[in-house]
């Protein structure tokens, strides 16, 4: 009888501790501190000068007492708040932000194309990013490859910033009942990180994130009302996180001149192509 | 309300599980107070995104393809919340979903996978009676009373009771609807009928299932698919096997239509997409089925290009998985720490080595078969230039640019040729 108390007790401990530690667990960074930069990107040899801000892929849950909901209709607004935000402080850090929309995108299809596979190659980083590595941006790990150097060089920027966020905004019967049960699962969040792909590397040259959440309970966190009341404050304070760790860019510290003939150091438009196919010939030449 | 509405979808669905087995077409009862559902609401929300952010695949003439099929197989509805529209979606997946409101969106990769129009009729037909016979609008109140039941029970210690949210809210997600059986056998059984109705042969519907349950993926669930989902696929093929031999109809009718030319585009641009997505054990079966009907350069060309991606990786995609769950999660893994650790297992090497043969001997029967093949060239390029055989990847990337001047990524080759340029005259300084 006691053995089986104790075994109870034991699996509530682990229980509890287990649903104490999920969100940590599930987060993806947290408090902001998922920040990271390759010494390349840190030391400006790969500072991009011009950075191209792609639209936000960002979903929108609204967390019930026991039911959790996608929200659709609600995201264009916070998405359209986010840019806003974002541009303005990457912009205010001496970068010039070339801000990619989606009238631009659907009115162009080569664009939309570049875009889709770049999505899908920087999303599958992504999923491996989040899964506590974001330390490994700074060995240059993750790479978009040539979908990234595509778009990069097609829209003619330095670098594309790729921001993805999440949102789950509580109920406040959710609020107080996670209270209640010392459990802050519910008490509501938002999530924002953007990797900058180099037009250079296609690498992801630095990863900036940044977390919203004030504190569990019914006075923490983030309802779902006031995200939808305040959505661009709420966007601008985590702008504002996510770019706090990210250098400025300054043109006197840039280098005047990068390893030509490192290929991973070339721009498309660098080559110059009827040399290389001149000369080629005559390497090539009576084969 | 609520509770007229979950009345009104219980009887409905008992009347179209009995007009389903019914030879004639049926006829849908409209759901009152349907346009007020919530999976109504979400349904025009979800299509406002998928406009804003450009999910839609926009060709005109593949478009004009699928809207022709559609008059013919889409049936009548008195539901006003209910307009029938067919989109595509740029996705090599075989897939295809429908919303409450009247949206099919059919996966470029299932359009890839079908033989004629017949079989896409079919698909059009199944999706289309999820729509009329009201099955999202059911399957979301389901869902909602299951999510709040079972937070119920879970109480308020659980952060994940009732429906989670995942990252993104995309296509994806919603394609994972989770109909019951008993909805896909009857959008299933539906599909016959609303097919023979239009001209179609009805067994164009089983073989659009077999079609399906070829695809290689579908044995490792890498991506649901909601076509594929519910039931398996070989039951549902039994069961409507049994009903089109019912109908007193032969298993082979229908099969012998031909592609659209225009569905060529569909399928060579599946085939680029499985390699660009990192799956070109999936790639390299296609290309083989589609070898197999009726060879070509081009498709010679992309089986060069699919052993070229799989390098050390076994073609088999069974024991490629069963690697990754052994050796640790995908999700954690690069493509390139991927690539390192197959290379670096038992066989890896041989793999590397039988694969770049393959693809040598590939692109070699693409140019046999058109001397002019752009992709056999690319191919042997990278081929080469991977081997760091510079001077061969030269010769075959400079062919490649003179028969494709016009090409997507003339900028990676001509870059690519450029670091040549300096290998080859270093080769040539050093004597």
């Amino acid at each position: 009888m006691i053995k089986q108390f104790r075994k109870g007790l034991w699996a509530a401990g682990t229980m509890l501790i287990l649903l104490g530690t999920q969100p940590a667990l599930a987060g993806v960074c947290w408090w902001g501190e998922c920040s990271e930069m390759t010494n390349e990107f840190r030391t400006m040899e790969l500072r991009p000068q011009t950075i191209a801000l792609l639209p936000a892929r960002s979903s929108l849950t609204q967390d019930g007492l026991f039911n959790s909901e996608n929200k659709v209709g609600e995201t264009a607004g916070l998405e359209d708040a986010l840019a806003n935000s974002l541009e303005k402080e990457i912009s205010g850090l001496g970068y010039t932000v070339r801000r990619v929309t989606f009238d631009e995108i659907n009115a162009d299809p080569q664009l939309a194309s570049l875009l889709n596979a770049a999505n899908q190659r920087y999303d599958e980083e992504y999923a491996t990013i989040v899964a506590f590595k974001v330390s490994a941006v700074k060995y240059r790990r993750y790479s978009v490859g040539e979908e990234g150097r595509r778009l990069a060089n097609y829209l003619g920027v330095d670098a594309a910033a790729f921001p993805r966020m999440q949102i789950a905004g509580s109920s406040s019967t959710s609020k107080w009942a996670s209270a209640i049960g010392g459990h802050d699962g519910k008490a509501g969040g938002i999530n924002m990180e953007f990797g900058l792909v180099h037009a250079r590397t296609g690498n992801i040259e630095a990863f900036f994130g940044g977390v919203s959440k004030s504190g569990s309970g019914p006075f923490g966190g983030v309802s779902f009302k006031k995200i939808l009341k305040k959505g661009d404050k709420y966007m601008q304070d985590i702008a504002e996180t996510a770019t706090k760790k990210m250098p400025e860019f300054d043109e006197a510290l840039k280098p005047q001149k990068l390893d030509e003939e490192a290929t991973e150091l070339v721009l498309y438009d660098e080559v110059d192509e009827e040399a290389v196919l001149d000369d080629l010939d005559d390497l090539l030449g009576g084969e | 309300m609520r509770i007229a509405i979950i009345v009104s979808i219980i009887v409905l669905s008992l009347g179209s599980f009995q007009a389903a087995w019914s030879e004639q077409a049926s006829v849908y009862v409209p759901l009152a107070d349907g346009g007020d559902a919530p999976a109504v609401k979400v349904a025009k929300e979800q299509e406002e995104q998928f406009v804003r952010r450009g999910i839609r695949f926009n060709d005109p003439e593949l478009q004009e393809i699928v809207n022709r099929v559609a008059e013919t197989v889409l049936p009548v509805v008195a539901d006003t919340f209910i307009n029938f529209r067919v989109y595509l979606i740029r996705d090599p997946s075989p897939a295809a979903f429908s919303l409450a409101d009247g949206q099919i969106y059919i996966n470029t990769g299932l359009l890839a996978r079908l033989e004629n129009e017949a079989q896409f009729a079919a698909v059009l037909a199944h999706e289309a009676h999820h729509v009329a016979a009201h099955h999202h609008i059911q399957a979301d109140t389901y869902r909602r009373v299951r999510g709040n039941v079972a937070g119920a029970m879970a109480g308020m210690m659980s952060a994940n009771a009732g429906e989670g949210a995942s990252y993104e809210s995309n296509y994806r997600q919603i394609a994972q609807s989770e109909y019951s059986d008993e909805m896909e056998f009857e959008a299933d059984a539906q599909s016959v009928a609303l097919i023979s109705r239009a001209g179609y042969a009805p067994a164009a519907a089983v073989r659009a299932l077999e079609r399906l349950r070829q695809d290689p993926e579908l044995s490792v669930d890498r991506e649901a698919a909601s076509f594929n989902t519910a039931e398996s696929l070989l039951e549902r093929q039994g069961r409507i096997q049994r009903l089109v031999n019912g109908l007193g109809q032969s298993a082979t009718d229908g099969i012998n239509g031909t592609r659209p030319v225009q569905l060529r585009r569909v399928i060579e641009m599946t085939i680029d997409d499985y390699i660009r997505l990192d799956r070109p054990g999936t790639a390299l079966k296609f290309v083989e089925s589609l070898i197999k009907a009726r060879p070509d350069a081009f498709l010679y060309a992309a089986k060069g290009d699919s052993h070229l991606a799989l390098g050390p990786r076994p073609v088999e995609l069974e024991q490629e998985f069963s690697l990754w769950v052994v050796d640790g999660k995908r999700a954690e893994k690069t493509r390139e720490e991927i690539y390192a650790k197959y290379l670096a297992v038992e066989g890896g090497p041989e793999r590397l080595a039988y694969n770049l043969e393959s693809s040598v001997n590939a692109y070699n029967m693409a140019i046999e078969l058109d001397e002019n093949s752009a992709r056999a060239y690319r191919g042997l390029g990278n081929l080469h230039y991977e081997q760091e055989d510079f001077r061969q990847a030269g010769r075959n990337y400079v062919k490649y640019l003179k028969l494709a001047p016009e090409s997507m990524d003339r900028p990676f080759v001509l870059e690519r040729l450029q670091h040549i340029k300096v290998e080859l005259t270093k080769q040539k300084e050093a004597g």
